[in-house]
């Protein structure tokens, strides 16, 4: 903590220079869109990013994303509060994992206190096994959290993260850090758990959120959990305290503001002989708000006990909702555990290596603290309606969106989306059954007639669901995605229009695309200027040698990728993922490819990539047995049919023959992939 | 030896070479003053194509040696360097055996008599092959010492420069070597930019790679004087020139200028390019225009003080003679909506402009599939032979293939591969190519409607104005084998008819009945007068007029022992029913009657062969002929001659071919294009892109497509570009251009541009626009003054040069006698 500022975008600056990013995945409680936009993604973007997503809490959002540039998802499975925080960015052969209290907001990291640490793994170093239990977390209960495309980006997340971990030639030691997430056991057991026994020499508790005081009448906790039990309750009953002599066992770091203070100091009364308090001065110059957490336990060394130093860190703050339950109906939350070398002053040094004495004072007299309870958040009834997931198919302009609990006697839907605080009806109609709903979404994009520039009118959707006269049963709100998030600068849809499609082949190919602040840059200019001034940006010499330069450059690009790392299931699925959406784009009506008989040699030349790929795969048992699993997930027969369908319509004089033998290459890809389906 | 420039002037005087050369003359006077007042040791003469380099290079020679005899020095070794194919040129054009040709004709005047220069041109040895050097020495042409040093014989040495390599010396020819060791008085290299860029023939002059180094290749450096004669002082980059330059032995700090000088002046070029989308009136174009005008006249370093420009740098050693009588002017073909558009352009105007918004030829639809394929299986083959697999690298060739004809790529060993896309291109290209389906190639399709848009518009000349004629029609084409003989037959099929149907029309406004009906009467007019002239011939010089046993021609063999006029007579007849001598004759205005086409018959036809036959026999034939001539020689010259007006008089369609696979026909081709009759339109391959002449009636040049090297464009147009063009006040040689839409063709465009742009700059090839300066600026004046309305217009007009910037930036290297100021200064 102390006066290190924890820099995202350093942390994210330094992280594999040169590399791409397979993946990045951000969790937090609170999200700041704007500033996420303004401060974060630039830098984010800075290179190719194969998979973003960003899961949040949905009733903590502060400001919602102007962007579609990274999958956003409201967290589904916490209904209560998802609080972890963490940013996992994914590269080629490493891997960096920032754990801490900061969400992505403004204050998150530039302005509050915060306590956070920074995990590396790459193919020379690193905490595997800590990877390891992240792996396990995010391809495990995580995936509970969401649906469609964004557990399709999860799924990218963890793929992309496992295959570091393979390659890392760290052996799978005993490192000092855990990770613990309590979507099976609280996280106070787990704690007991890893600790050789409960005699505690000093406890120090850093954290700016308590359970309620007693005088509270709002209970913090879902009933049916932990009750009212109270975490200092289970402090001193859970452990017995050994302090040295004239010292109080328990150390208690928290925020007042004048006097206002989460702290429950009444109930805190019972133990104010066991207690010190420390609160953040709030006339110090530095100005910042406590909001890091932290558990210090120091454990006592005598009489045949091993001595040891642990310490909790993470999104948990020291509440009961924290370390006491469990989700849906408690707090989700991560932290690590780490134990720290025991040796003389203990939990002191710890103290004062935070710095904690210089940015707190101690309480001489409680009397002029007065608890502040903190609005508990909203409640949301277990199995009620959710939207979990919007994505807009770009290509087909349709949306496709992910519910769960929907209401049995639904009869129709209204889809609407957020325009400067109100909300526009973009589409209705006949509400059906099942937990996915395709709806037609030309609404969403506007043209402008000028500039041609094709642009989001919100990137936040509300779904209503009403009964047969007209009552509305159920709604929810959700951001919105798209499924070809690179192309996008904010909401803009700059890649079409700054790239055609065999240039954005050739740039993935040679993987160099424009950055985002290019991007930004580019769009500034593009706004300002009239359309006069624009007209001349897509055309260009030699088009035709060109197109073709630009898919061998890109389709060359891909498979050396993918022959570089043979048996890897990213470098499959990202190939996969990207001819299939180039397949579903070529075909589409108005898609800008200058004529039929490029469409058809584009067409046959993703086949041939796709046979190609297929091909490579069949060679790895493991990542064969995979194959029909992705094929399902990227669903690559959509995309073929499509494209089977387009070839099959196109009367093209003169290229018969030819079209046959594209017609037959797609023929073999959907052959090649139901026989490997049989075989599982 | 320091000669006042008046000194010069007498010494030219003494070697005219006729009315008409007087730009010959001051080459040479300017090569002269060179080396001899300013003690150079060697000049470029680098005048376009067709203007007597040869010449200009032999008279310096002829005047060289007389000044060495008037100061009694010795000038008695000269070596001519050339490839192997210009060794009969020159011995040709050096020898006295040839009445009325040949350099020796100039010096028959009395001031010549008896003059060292003979003892020269007598001993000409021609050294083409290893074996041919062994001749000459086992014949007694060896070397002796002389002053220390083994020296050849006196004499003019024409050697083909390959036996001049280090490879071929190593073979240990002591008459190799000892070429390689003289001392020579003057050494001429013909062709010279092959000594100035990378190509084996530079590494004659200077083994070790630096061409500064003057002590070194041929003799230890140590001969008198270099002539080099190009007419591309440089051919891809502007430093072939300093190249050149070093070749001749420049002094080394004129040519340490010269080339700074250069790269100065290229970087403002590329700056005042970049400017040229702004106006002419814009303070930073105008300004870049004037510091080139300043780097160009007075200080080519650019250090702010005035010294020599450029220009003047690079006259002291180059000098060129420019075309000024032709006018060219320049067209894209395209196609709008099926609609032909010739769109002019200037070769200096911003031709990426230009070409993105002209539609070009569309390659589009199943074509444009086609296209992609062939780039396609090009690049995997290109990707075979980097990684090893295959060693072919030379891709261009047969991408223009694809561009070329369908015929043409199907015949190509490239489809043959084991690669999918060559299935792909076999499966196309098979339906395509069927006679039933025959699908054209959209190139061929466009020139077969611009060919007959031409003839169109011909006929509509002719028919409107008494007197005009035809004007022909060359197309180039570089790979033209494969795609010939469909381009020959479509065009054919579209130009025939065109032609038949006016001479028809005119017919039956004449009350002549069917053209077969003229036919007939021709062929029994020309049937009688051929038989007539038979008899007489016979009676007249007997079996003197027998074709001679001794002749090899296949087509004059047969006839051996008959009367000369027989191999000719059945061709004649032929040729007197193609349809251009018939609309000839209808449009002479002598009337129809049988008289009129026996005198037509026999003045156009008979005549002409008689005369030349008449010639062939007094000359060559007879035993009064010249005693120094020996009979193998005699018969020999009667046997081309003879050949000549075979070719002359063969029968030949409306559109013609000269191609390497055409080679026995083509010389007939190329004759009669030449002439009024068939073939109306030629098809050329890269055989015909030089020496030829093809001026005489011809008016359009079509370039199918396109040659990397500009100077080798320059070369296509310098076929009809050259003396004796403008036979009917045409004003201008009308070039198209046909380029496929999106293809590479467009980049090979813009690469070959962009080169001839310097080369119009640096070495600027017109002369009209640089002396025509005051008529073109009124117009322009006008033109600007017009409010503009069309946006297009405007900025293809923005991108061009005016005549005010052309004259200030073109570089004028003729020989400074022509412009009256340069010699003032």
């Amino acid at each position: 903590m102390g006066n290190e500022r924890l820099s995202l975008v350093d942390a994210l600056g330094s992280f594999a220079p040169g590399q791409p990013l397979r993946a990045a995945l951000v969790l937090t409680y609170c999200f700041d869109g704007r500033w996420f936009e303004e401060a974060v993604a630039p830098e984010l973007f800075e290179r190719p990013v194969a998979a973003a997503l960003l899961l949040r809490d949905r009733n903590a959002l502060i400001t919602e994303a102007p962007s579609v540039r990274y999958h956003r998802a409201d967290a589904a499975f916490s209904t209560r509060v998802f609080h972890p925080k963490l940013a996992l960015f994914v590269a080629e052969d490493r891997a960096r994992a920032i754990i801490g209290s900061a969400n992505m907001t403004r204050g998150g990291f530039e302005r509050n206190l915060e306590l956070g640490s920074v995990f590396d793994l790459h193919p020379e170093g690193g905490s595997r096994s800590f990877f390891e239990e992240l792996h396990a977390y995010i391809s495990g209960p995580l995936r509970r959290e969401t649906d469609g495309n964004g557990l399709l980006e999860l799924q990218n997340v963890v793929v992309a993260l496992k295959e570091v971990i393979d390659q890392s030639r760290v052996a799978t030691d005993s490192s000092p850090h855990v990770l613990l997430h309590n979507y099976d056991t609280p996280l106070w057991e787990q704690l007991l758990a890893k600790l050789p026994h409960r005699r505690l020499r000093r406890a120090v508790i850093v954290s700016p959120f308590f359970e309620p005081d007693t005088a509270s009448d709002s209970p913090e906790d879902p009933p049916g959990q932990a009750g009212d039990d109270s975490v200092f309750n289970r402090l001193f009953s859970d452990f017995e305290f050994e302090p040295a002599s004239d010292e109080k066992p328990a150390s208690v770091y928290f925020h007042e503001d004048f006097g206002a203070t989460a702290l429950p100091v009444a109930k805190l009364n019972a133990w104010k002989g066991r207690l010190n308090l420390h609160h953040r001065l709030a006339t110090s110059d530095d100005a910042r708000r406590l909001h890091g957490k932290m558990l210090i336990l120091e454990g006592v060394g005598k009489k045949g006990h091993e001595p040891f130093l642990f310490a909790l860190h993470g999104s948990p703050n020291f509440s009961s909702a924290a370390l006491l339950t469990i989700p849906p109906e408690g707090n989700a939350e991560l932290a690590v555990l780490t134990r720290l070398p025991h040796r003389g002053g203990g939990a002191t040094k710890v103290t004062s290596a935070l710095g904690l004495n210089e940015l707190f004072g101690p309480v001489v007299d409680w009397s002029g603290l007065h608890t502040k309870s903190a609005t508990p958040p909203p409640r949301r009834e277990l199995g009620s309606f959710a939207v979990t997931d919007a994505t807009l198919q770009v290509a087909g302009q349709v949306v496709v969106i992910s519910v769960r609990n929907p209401p049995p006697d639904g009869s129709t839907f209204r889809l609407m989306a957020e325009v400067e605080g109100s909300w526009v009806l973009i589409c209705d109609g006949v509400w059906g059954s099942g937990e996915t709903l395709k709806v037609p979404a030309s609404g969403l994009v506007t043209e402008d007639p000028k500039t041609k520039l094709h642009v989001l009118i919100s990137s936040r959707i509300r779904l209503e669901i009403l009964s047969q006269d007209g009552s509305v049963l159920a709604k929810d709100e959700t951001p919105l995605n798209v499924d070809c998030p690179q192309h996008f600068c904010g909401l803009a849809m700059v890649g079409p229009l700054l790239l055609t499609l065999d240039q954005r082949i050739a740039q993935a190919g040679a993987g160099s695309p424009m950055t985002y602040r290019e991007q930004q840059k580019w769009l500034e200019r593009f706004r300002q200027q009239d359309a006069s001034a624009v007209v001349t940006l897509s055309s260009h010499q030699a088009d035709l040698d060109k197109f073709f330069r630009n898919l061998h450059t890109g389709l060359k690009g891909l498979r050396r990728r993918l022959d570089k790392s043979p048996g890897s299931e990213f470098a499959l699925r990202n190939t996969l993922r990207q001819l299939s959406g180039w397949c579903s784009e070529a075909v589409v009506p108005e898609g800008k490819i200058a004529t039929d008989e490029c469409r058809i040699f584009l067409l046959d030349r993703l086949a041939g990539e796709m046979l190609t790929a297929l091909g490579v795969a069949a060679e790895y048992p493991a990542v064969a047995s995979r194959l029909p699993a992705i094929a399902n997930e990227l669903s690559l027969t959509t995309a073929i049919q499509a494209a089977q369908s387009w070839l099959s319509q196109s009367n093209l004089h003169d290229t018969a023959a030819y079209l046959r033998k594209t017609q037959s290459r797609f023929n073999e890809i959907t052959k090649t992939l139901g026989r490997l389906g049989r075989q599982q | 030896v320091s000669k006042s420039r008046a000194n010069v002037n007498d010494l030219v005087a003494r070697l005219p070479l006729g009315p008409g050369h007087e730009l010959q003359e001051h080459a040479v006077a300017a090569a002269l003053n060179s080396l001899l007042c300013e003690g150079r040791r060697g000049a470029v003469l680098a005048d376009e194509v067709g203007f007597g380099k040869t010449y200009e290079a032999l008279a310096v020679m002829a005047l060289l040696c007389d000044h060495a005899r008037r100061w009694r020095r010795e000038f008695s070794r000269v070596l001519v360097l050339c490839k192997s194919s210009l060794l009969q040129k020159w011995q040709e054009e050096v020898s006295s055996n040839r009445p009325g040709a040949g350099f020796p004709q100039y010096l028959q005047s009395s001031y010549w008599k008896s003059h060292p220069v003979h003892e020269l041109l007598e001993r000409v040895h021609r050294v083409e092959r290893r074996k041919s050097a062994d001749d000459l020495r086992s014949s007694g042409v060896r070397g002796h010492r002389r002053d220390g040093h083994i020296q050849v014989q006196p004499g003019i040495y024409i050697v083909n420069h390959d036996l001049m390599s280090e490879r071929a010396r190593a073979t240990r020819r002591p008459f190799l070597t000892q070429l390689w060791n003289t001392q020579w008085d003057l050494i001429i290299v013909d062709e010279a930019h092959h000594y100035a860029r990378w190509n084996r023939p530079a590494y004659i002059f200077a083994p070790d790679g630096d061409f500064r180094n003057y002590d070194q290749g041929i003799a230890g450096g140590n001969f008198r004087h270099i002539l080099a004669l190009t007419a591309t002082p440089f051919e891809l980059t502007p430093q072939e020139m300093v190249n050149l330059l070093a070749l001749v032995r420049a002094d080394p700090s004129e040519l340490a200028d010269i080339e700074n000088g250069l790269d100065l002046y290229v970087s403002h070029l590329d700056r005042f390019f970049a400017l040229r989308q702004r106006s002419p009136d814009d303070p930073l174009r105008a300004g870049a225009v004037q510091h080139l005008r300043r780097l160009r006249d007075e200080d080519a370093l650019g250090t702010g003080r005035s010294g020599l420009g450029l220009q003047a740098l690079l006259r002291n050693y180059l000098i060129r003679n420019t075309k000024s009588q032709n006018e060219r002017r320049y067209f894209l073909v395209n196609k709008d909506k099926d609609a032909y558009r010739q769109d002019a352009f200037d070769k200096l105007d911003d031709l990426h402009q230009r070409v993105q918004r002209a539609p070009l030829l569309p390659f589009d639809g199943p074509d444009a599939l086609f296209y992609l394929e062939l780039r396609e299986l090009i690049q995997e083959t290109v990707e075979q032979a980097r990684e090893g697999t295959d060693r072919r690298t030379f891709i261009t060739t047969d991408l223009r293939q694809g561009l070329s004809s369908y015929p043409q790529v199907a015949a190509s060993k490239l489809l043959q591969r084991n690669l999918e896309s060559a299935k792909r291109l076999r499966t196309l290209l098979k339906s395509w190519n069927k006679p039933g389906s025959l699908r054209l190639h959209p190139k061929v399709r466009a020139l077969v409607d611009l060919i007959a848009a031409i003839a169109v518009e011909e006929v509509n000349k002719v028919r409107g104005g008494a007197g005009t004629w035809f004007s022909k029609v060359l197309v180039f084409n570089k790979m033209i084998e494969g795609t010939a003989p469909q381009l020959r037959e479509e065009v054919s099929d579209a130009v025939g008819p065109i032609f038949a149907n006016f001479l028809a029309e005119l017919l039956d406004r004449a009350g002549l009945g069917a053209t077969e009906d003229l036919q007939t009467r021709f062929r029994d007019h020309a049937r009688q007068a051929l038989e007539r002239s038979r008899a007489e011939m016979t009676g007249r010089y007997g079996t003197r007029c027998n074709v001679p046993a001794e002749f090899r021609h296949d087509d004059l063999r047969r006839f051996a022992g008959r009367p000369i006029l027989d191999p000719y007579r059945e061709s004649l007849v032929r040729r007197c029913q193609q349809t251009m001598f018939l609309l000839r004759f209808v449009l002479s205005g002598t009337g129809t009657s049988d008289e009129a086409v026996s005198a037509w018959v026999t003045n156009e036809l008979v005549k002409p062969m008689e005369e030349s036959l008449h010639r062939i026999i007094e000359h060559y034939l007879t035993q009064d002929a010249e005693a120094t001539t020996d009979e193998f020689d005699r018969l020999e010259l009667a046997e081309q001659e003879a050949v000549f007006r075979l070719e002359e008089c063969r029968w030949i369609d409306l559109v013609g071919r000269y191609d390497g696979s055409n080679s026995r026909d083509r010389e007939a081709h190329r004759r009669n294009f030449n002439d009024y009759y068939n073939p109306f339109v030629l098809l050329v391959s890269r055989v015909g892109e030089e020496g030829i002449d093809l001026q005489k009636q011809c008016r359009y040049v079509v370039h199918y497509d396109l040659e990397w090297n500009p100077a080798r464009m320059e070369q296509r147009e310098g076929r009809v570009d050259r003396v004796g063009w403008g036979r009917s006040g045409e004003g201008f040689i009308d070039v198209r251009f046909m380029l496929l839409k999106g293809t590479y063709e467009e980049r090979i465009f813009h690469t070959v541009m962009q080169r001839d742009q310097w080369f119009q700059i640096l070495i600027g090839s017109k002369r009209r626009e640089l002396g025509e300066i005051k008529g073109e600026e009124a117009d322009s004046s006008e033109a600007t003054s017009q409010p503009d309305t069309d946006e297009i217009e405007d900025v293809l007009e923005r991108g061009r040069l005016t005549p005010q910037e052309k004259a200030a930036v073109m570089l004028d290297l003729r020989p400074s006698h022509v412009s009256p100021e340069e010699t003032a200064r």
